[in-house]
C-alpha cells in the first residue's frame, strides 16, 4: 500500500461522492435521506483518511511528503503535483472535519434540494482540500478559484433574503482578486521557468519584479482572508449564507487567504514580503481595531461574528509578516483555532436561528433558562474566541502577539487593544442574549438535541485540547516554518 | 484543394437533388446528406492531419494548369482551421434543423436552399483560409459574405430578418469597399498581390514602409475588423444577431468568425509581420475597446441573441490580445481559444435553438428562470458552458484565456493583460447572472427544450468543456504544428 496515492484519494473521494449522489433515484423524501446519509458516510471516510494522513505524517522529515507528480500539460510544463507538509496538514484535517459537522448540522435545517446541497458541500470539500495540497501553481489556482462555484450556489440557493446580492458580491470580489493573482502566477511561471512550487521557492527573483508580483498575490489573498479594506463582502456573505455555508466560509475559505500568504508570498517572494510588511502591519492593525469596534454595535448575531472573524484574521496577517518563528506558528495556530471556534460560533447561531427564525440580538433574552446546555457550550466558544487561557484561541493569540511585538511594537499594541475589544463585544453579546429578564418567546426555544449536542461537543474537544496541550500541532508546524524564516533572512 | 472541390460539387449537386426531390422530403434529405458529408470530410481531414509531416505545405503544383498558382496554399494551418470550419458547419446544420422546421419559420426557412447556401458560405471560408494572395482572399471572403447576406435575410416574411439582412449587406458592402481600396493601395505600393510579394517588399531594408502601404494595411485591417465585429466596427452585430434566424446566427458566430480570424492571422503573419510595430497598437486598441464594450454592453441585455452578440465581441477582444502579442505562442493560444470558443458556442446555440416557451420559439433570457427545477441536466450543462465562457477554472475556458494571457505577459504587454483580466471579471458577472436566473429565480414560463439532437449536442459540448481541461495538450499539439507552418514562410 506504500504507493497508494493517498492525497489524490483524499482530494477526489468527496467529488466521487458528489457524483454518486446524482445517481440516487426514488421519491423526494427517500432521495433526501439517502443523499444525507451517503454524503455523511463519504465525509466520514474522508475524515478518517485525513486522520490516517496525520498519523502517518513523518514529523522528523522536513519539506513535502506523500508527493505525487504527474505530467499534465507537458508543453507548458504544468503538472498535477500534490504534497503535504506541516503547514497544510492541519488545514486538510480541518476541511474534512468541518464537512462532517456541516452535513450533520444541516440534517434538519435544509429542506429544499437536499441532494444538491450535499453535493455542493462534497465538491467544496474536494476543491478546498485540493487547494491546500496543490504543489503546482496552476493546479493551486484551479482549486482556489473553483471553490467559488459551489459556494456561489450554496449562498445563492439556500441563503437568506438578500442571498443573490450576497452571492454576486462574494463571487465578483474574490474573482477580481484572483484574476490579478493569475497574472502574477503566470509571470512567476514564465520567469521562474517552472510551475512547481518547491522549485519556485528556490528561485531568486529580482526585487523589482517581486514587488510587482507580490501585489497581485496580495490583492487575491487579502480579499479572501479578508483584510481591511477588502472585507466588505464577508458580512453580507455570512449573513445570507445558510449556517453550514458560513461554517465553511469562516472555517475554511478564509484560511485559504492566510495559507496563500504562507505558501506563495513569504517563501517565493521573501524580499517583497519584507518590503511590504509595514503595509500589512498597518492594514492588520486597522482591521483588528476597526472590525472589533464595528462588531460592538452589530444588531445581528451572525454579522457580529463575521466582523469578529475579520478581527481575528487581522491577527493572522500581522503574525504571518512578523518574520519570526513565534509569530508565524502563532498565526498558523490562530488560523486553526479560528477555523474551529468561528465554525462553532456560526453553528451556535444556526441552532438559535433554526428555533426562532431570527438572528436579531434584541429578539433573545435570558435563553439560559430554556437552553442551559446550549448556554454552557456557547460560553466555551465565546471564551475561546476571546482567547482565554486553556482554549485554542489563547495559544494562537499569545504566540502571535509575542512574535509581532518583536517586529513592530505598535502593531502589537493595536492587536492587544483588539483582544480587549474582542472580550468586550463577545461578552456583551453573551450577556444580552443569555441573561436578563425572562424572554418573550420561551416556548419556541428548546434545548440542544442529541445531534446538535454531538456536533458542538466534538468542537469543544479540540478547542480545549489545543488550548491545554498544543505541542503535537506545534511540533509538526514549526519545522516547516523555519525554512520560510531562513529565506527571509538571507 | 480537395476540400473545396468536394464542397463546390456537392453543393451544386445537392441543389439539383433538392429540385428533383418532392418538396416534403427535400429539405430533410439534403440537410442530412450535407451533415454526413461535412462530418466525413472532417474525419478524413483529421486523419490527414495525423498523417502529414509537421511542416507539410503544398502550393498545388499539380494543379498549376487549372489554378492560378500561388494564390492558394494547402498547409497544416489551413487544414487545422478547415477542420474547425467544416465541423462547425456540420453542427450548425444539425442543430438548426429543428429550429427551421418549427413555426413560424417553417414557411420561409425550411427549404433545401438554406442548406446549399450554408455549404457555399463554407466553401468561401475554406478558400479564405487557404488564400495566398489578396485576390484569392477577396474571392473567398465575398463568396462567404454573399451567401451570408442571403441567409440573414432568408426569413422573408419577417421584418426583423429582412432588416438584419439589409443592414448586414449595406455595412458589409462598405467594408468590402474599404478592403478593395486597401488592396489597391497595397498593390500600388508593393507591386504584388501575393502575400509573399508584400512580405518581400517590406523586408528590403533600404527604406521604411511607404505611407501608401501603411494606409492600405490600415484599411484592410478595418475591413477585417468589421468581419470579426471588433469595436468600433461592431455596430451591425447585435442587430443582425437579433434579427437574423437563430440558426444562421449560430453559423455567423462560429464558422464565420473562425474563418475571418484565421484569415487575419495569415495576413498579419505572412504579409505584414515586419510592420508589427505599426499594427500592434491598432490591434491593441481594437482588443481593449472590444473587451470593455463587449463586457459592459452585455450586462443589460434581455434577449439571448443580443447577449451572445455582445459577449462574442468581448471574446473577440480577448482573442485580439493574442494577435497583439504576435508570437508563435500567442497564435497557438488563439487557435486553442478558437477551438474552445467554438465548442462552447455550439453547445450554447444548440440550447438557444431548442428554447420553446408554451410551444413558441423564445429568445428571452428571463424565460430561463427556474430551469434548474424543470430540467436539471440542461441547466447544469448550460451553467458549465457559462462558467467556461467566463473563464472560470476548472473548465477549459480558463485555459483558453490562460494561454492568451501567458503569451501577452511574455511579450510584456502587461497593460493589455491587466485590462483583459479586469474585463474578464466584468464578463463573469453576466455569465453567472444566467446561472443565477436558472438556479436562484422562481420559475415563470415553462421553458422546454425541443429536440433530442440539440440536447445531446448541449451535453456533448459541456462534457467536452470538462474533458478538455484534463487533456488540453490534444488540441495544443495540433495547433503547434499549424502555427509552425505559418511562421516558417
Amino acid at each position: 500500500m506504500d504507493n497508494w496515492p493517498l492525497l489524490s484519494t483524499i482530494i477526489f473521494l468527496p467529488l466521487l461522492g458528489a457524483g454518486l449522489l446524482t445517481l440516487i433515484r426514488g421519491r423526494e423524501n427517500d432521495i433526501a435521506l439517502a443523499a444525507k446519509s451517503t454524503a455523511l458516510w463519504v465525509a466520514l471516510s474522508n475524515f478518517a483518511l485525513t486522520l490516517g494522513l496525520w498519523y502517518s505524517f513523518d514529523r522528523q522529515q522536513e519539506g513535502f511528503q506523500f508527493v505525487e507528480s504527474k505530467s499534465w500539460i507537458a508543453s507548458s510544463g504544468i503538472s498535477y503535483s500534490v504534497g503535504v507538509d506541516g503547514l497544510s496538514l492541519f488545514f486538510v484535517v480541518l476541511a474534512s472535519f468541518l464537512t462532517v459537522l456541516c452535513i450533520l448540522a444541516s440534517w434538519r435545517s435544509i429542506t429544499k434540494r437536499v441532494r444538491d446541497f450535499m453535493a455542493a458541500f462534497l465538491v467544496l470539500e474536494s476543491l478546498s482540500i485540493g487547494a491546500f495540497l496543490a504543489l503546482d501553481t496552476i493546479l493551486f489556482y484551479l482549486f482556489f478559484e473553483g471553490v467559488l462555484l459551489p459556494m456561489f450556489y450554496i449562498i445563492g440557493i439556500w441563503g437568506g433574503e438578500r442571498r443573490i446580492y450576497a452571492a454576486f458580491k462574494f463571487f465578483l470580489y474574490t474573482f477580481l482578486g484572483s484574476v490579478l493573482m493569475l497574472l502574477s502566477i503566470i509571470s512567476l511561471t514564465w520567469i521562474g521557468g517552472t510551475t512547481y512550487i518547491p522549485e519556485l521557492m528556490n528561485t531568486d527573483f529580482s526585487i523589482g519584479l517581486q514587488r510587482v508580483l507580490w501585489l497581485g498575490f496580495f490583492v487575491s489573498f487579502a480579499v479572501k482572508t479578508p483584510m481591511w479594506p477588502f472585507h466588505t463582502w464577508l458580512p453580507d456573505a455570512h449573513v445570507e449564507a445558510p449556517t453550514a455555508g458560513s461554517v465553511m466560509l469562516a472555517g475554511l475559505l478564509l484560511k485559504m487567504g492566510g495559507y496563500g500568504f504562507l505558501r506563495f508570498c513569504l517563501p517565493i517572494l521573501p524580499d517583497a514580503s519584507q518590503f511590504y510588511a509595514p503595509l500589512v502591519f498597518s492594514l492588520s492593525a486597522i482591521a483588528v481595531v476597526y472590525a472589533s469596534l464595528v462588531a460592538l454595535v452589530q444588531e445581528d448575531i451572525k454579522k457580529l461574528i463575521a466582523y469578529s472573524s475579520v478581527a481575528h484574521m487581522g491577527f493572522v496577517t500581522a503574525g504571518l509578516f512578523a518574520n519570526n518563528a513565534t509569530a508565524l506558528s502563532g498565526a498558523v495556530m490562530q488560523m486553526i483555532s479560528h477555523g474551529l471556534v468561528s465554525a462553532a460560533l456560526f453553528l451556535c447561531v444556526g441552532v438559535l436561528y433554526d428555533r426562532a427564525k431570527t438572528r436579531e440580538i434584541k429578539a433573545f433574552r435570558a435563553i439560559v433558562q430554556p437552553m442551559p446546555a446550549y448556554a454552557r457550550l456557547m460560553l466555551v466558544f465565546t471564551l475561546a474566541s476571546i482567547g482565554l487561557p486553556g482554549t485554542s484561541g489563547f495559544i494562537g493569540e499569545i504566540l502571535t502577539l509575542l512574535g509581532v511585538f518583536q517586529a513592530s511594537p505598535a502593531t502589537a499594541f493595536a492587536l492587544a487593544l483588539g483582544m480587549i475589544l474582542g472580550a468586550g463585544y463577545m461578552l456583551h453579546l453573551y450577556r444580552r442574549v443569555f441573561f436578563g429578564p425572562p424572554a418573550a418567546m420561551p416556548d419556541k426555544l428548546y434545548d440542544l438535541q442529541t445531534r446538535e449536542n454531538f456536533v458542538l461537543i466534538s468542537l469543544v474537544l479540540p478547542v480545549v485540547w489545543i488550548g491545554l496541550y498544543p505541542a503535537p500541532l506545534l511540533n509538526i508546524i514549526t519545522p516547516d516554518i523555519l525554512p520560510i524564516i531562513a529565506t527571509a533572512g538571507h | 484543394m480537395g476540400v473545396e472541390i468536394v464542397l463546390a460539387t456537392s453543393a451544386l449537386s445537392l441543389l439539383l437533388i433538392g429540385l428533383a426531390l418532392p418538396a416534403e422530403i427535400a429539405t430533410r434529405v439534403v440537410s442530412h446528406t450535407a451533415v454526413i458529408l461535412l462530418l466525413s470530410m472532417v474525419a478524413v481531414l483529421l486523419w490527414a492531419q495525423g498523417q502529414l509531416p509537421l511542416t507539410f505545405t503544398s502550393d498545388y503544383d499539380e494543379l498549376t494548369s487549372l489554378m492560378l498558382t500561388k494564390h492558394f496554399r494547402f498547409d497544416a494551418f489551413a487544414l487545422y482551421v478547415k477542420i474547425l470550419i467544416l465541423f462547425a458547419s456540420a453542427c450548425v446544420l444539425f442543430i438548426g434543423l429543428g429550429f427551421i422546421g418549427s413555426e413560424p419559420m417553417r414557411k420561409s426557412l425550411y427549404r433545401f436552399e438554406y442548406v446549399v447556401i450554408i455549404l457555399f458560405a463554407t466553401l468561401g471560408m475554406c478558400l479564405m483560409v487557404s488564400a495566398q494572395s489578396l485576390l484569392a482572399l477577396y474571392v473567398g471572403l465575398e463568396l462567404q459574405s454573399l451567401a451570408l447576406y442571403i441567409a440573414a435575410a432568408m426569413q422573408r416574411d419577417n421584418l426583423r430578418s429582412s432588416e438584419a439582412g439589409l443592414k448586414y449587406f449595406m455595412l458589409g458592402a462598405l467594408s468590402s469597399g474599404l478592403l478593395l481600396f486597401g488592396f489597391s493601395l497595397l498593390y500600388g505600393s508593393a507591386e504584388s498581390i501575393e502575400f509573399a510579394g508584400i512580405l518581400a517588399s517590406l523586408q528590403s531594408p533600404s527604406h521604411p514602409a511607404p505611407t501608401m502601404l501603411l494606409v492600405g494595411m490600415v484599411l484592410t485591417l478595418a475591413a477585417i475588423a468589421f468581419k470579426i465585429s471588433a469595436v468600433p466596427f461592431h455596430m451591425w452585430t447585435p442587430d443582425v444577431y437579433e434579427g437574423a434566424p437563430s440558426s444562421i446566427v449560430a453559423f455567423l458566430a462560429t464558422a464565420s468568425k473562425i474563418a475571418a480570424l484565421a484569415l487575419l492571422m495569415r495576413l498579419l503573419v505572412e504579409a505584414f509581420l515586419p510592420l508589427l510595430d505599426d499594427w500592434r497598437p491598432i490591434i491593441s486598441i481594437l482588443a481593449i475597446a472590444s473587451m470593455f464594450l463587449g463586457a459592459l454592453a452585455t450586462i443589460p441585455q434581455t434577449n439571448i441573441k443580443r447577449f451572445i452578440a455582445y459577449s462574442a465581441i468581448a471574446h473577440i477582444g480577448i482573442i485580439l490580445i493574442g494577435f497583439a502579442s504576435a508570437t508563435p505562442d500567442s497564435m497557438r493560444a488563439v487557435l486553442f481559444y478558437l477551438c474552445v470558443y467554438m465548442t462552447m458556442s455550439l453547445g450554447l446555440f444548440a440550447f438557444v435553438l431548442a428554447m420553446r416557451s408554451s410551444g413558441e420559439v423564445t429568445e428571452r433570457i428571463q424565460d430561463l428562470a427556474g430551469l434548474a427545477h424543470s430540467d436539471a441536466k440542461a441547466a447544469l450543462a448550460l451553467s458549465v458552458l457559462m462558467f467556461s465562457m467566463a473563464g472560470l477554472p476548472p473548465f477549459v475556458g480558463f485555459f483558453a484565456k490562460f494561454y492568451i494571457f501567458l503569451a501577452a505577459l511574455r511579450t510584456e504587454l502587461v497593460l493589455i493583460a491587466v485590462c483583459g483580466a479586469l474585463a474578464s471579471v466584468i464578463s463573469a458577472f453576466y455569465y453567472i447572472r444566467i446561472v443565477k436566473i436558472m438556479y436562484f429565480d422562481e420559475a415563470q414560463g415553462n421553458l422546454v427544450l425541443q429536440g433530442v439532437g440539440n440536447r445531446w449536442i448541449l451535453y456533448a459540448s459541456a462534457i467536452a468543456v470538462v474533458g478538455l481541461t484534463l487533456a488540453p495538450s490534444l488540441l495544443l499539439e495540433r495547433g503547434e504544428q499549424a502555427i509552425r507552418v505559418l511562421f516558417a514562410s
